[in-house]
């Protein structure tokens, strides 16, 4: 819990209020144990790097292709 | 030339009135879910969870519910989730979920949270380029008639319409987690 941002003294107080089926579930499935926010900065980020990289890449094809042709 | 007809594209993007899914006729909706506005942002955890607050509770007021969670600029975790609810007075739990049991639950009108992965799909001619994985919460609020499409609530009376079997590749990257809130003297989930 720690490594989800929980301070130790606030994973430790959730930790105790955890039904035993829940910790069952949870222990079970670790991929369920992190955090879920809104699109990040990062994340469209990363997407805007690679809509730019291919961008230039069909340039470059759209390109090679017209001096091709003429 | 791939390339030039790629798309990025989000089930998060586009909403669908809720009359006019119902004209339709083809799909199992719940009704009314009142989706708040959230500031901050990562508050797709509070807005999620005040949907469900708030379903069939006439006094309560999701924009005033989730604008009292504290999740608007982290992420919240399915810990947080089931917390906050009980602390709240209902009961919540956590599930490893599946579609039968999301159709399930639309069919006794109960709204699910669930987390999934909103990145958008850049889709190329030649298949799909990964993306940073984006989780978000959202509320199942309705399932296709024929098992082909979920609906996840969107504001203004709206719903995202999600094709099935992207739902699951997404739904499968939190290993199916949905939380189930129900009012005490509900039925249990």
């Amino acid at each position: 819990m720690t490594q989800l941002g929980y301070e130790p003294q606030a994973a430790r107080a959730a930790a105790s209020r955890l039904t035993a089926a829940d910790l069952e579930v949870l222990l079970a499935n670790p991929q369920m144990m992190q955090a879920a926010g809104a699109l990040s900065a990062t994340a469209q980020a990363n997407i805007m790097g690679i809509l730019i990289v291919g961008g230039i890449v069909a340039l470059g094809i759209a390109g090679s292709a017209s001096v091709m042709i003429n | 030339m791939t390339l030039a007809s790629a798309g990025c594209v989000s089930p998060l993007q586009r909403s669908v009135a809720e009359q006019t899914l119902r004209a339709d006729g083809g799909y199992r909706i719940i009704p009314s879910l009142a989706v708040p506005a959230v500031r901050g942002v990562e508050g797709c955890g509070a807005q999620a969870l005040a949907t469900v607050l708030a379903y069939g509770d006439a006094s309560a007021d999701s924009a005033e519910l989730a604008d009292g969670l504290p999740w608007h600029e982290v992420g919240a975790t399915p810990i947080d989730l089931l917390l906050a609810a009980r602390d709240r007075g209902r009961e919540a739990a956590i599930a490893r979920g599946s579609w039968e049991a999301l159709a399930g639950h639309v069919a006794r009108g109960q709204p699910v949270l669930i987390m999934f992965d909103a990145a958008p799909q850049v889709q190329t001619l030649t298949g799909r380029i990964p993306t940073s994985r984006v989780m978000h919460w959202s509320v199942v609020s309705g399932v296709a008639a024929d098992g082909s499409q979920v609906l996840l609530a969107a504001r203004d009376a709206r719903h995202h319409v999600v094709e099935r079997d992207d739902f699951l590749r997404r739904w499968s990257k939190s290993a199916n987690c949905m939380i189930v809130v129900t009012r005490k003297d509900e039925e249990e989930p």
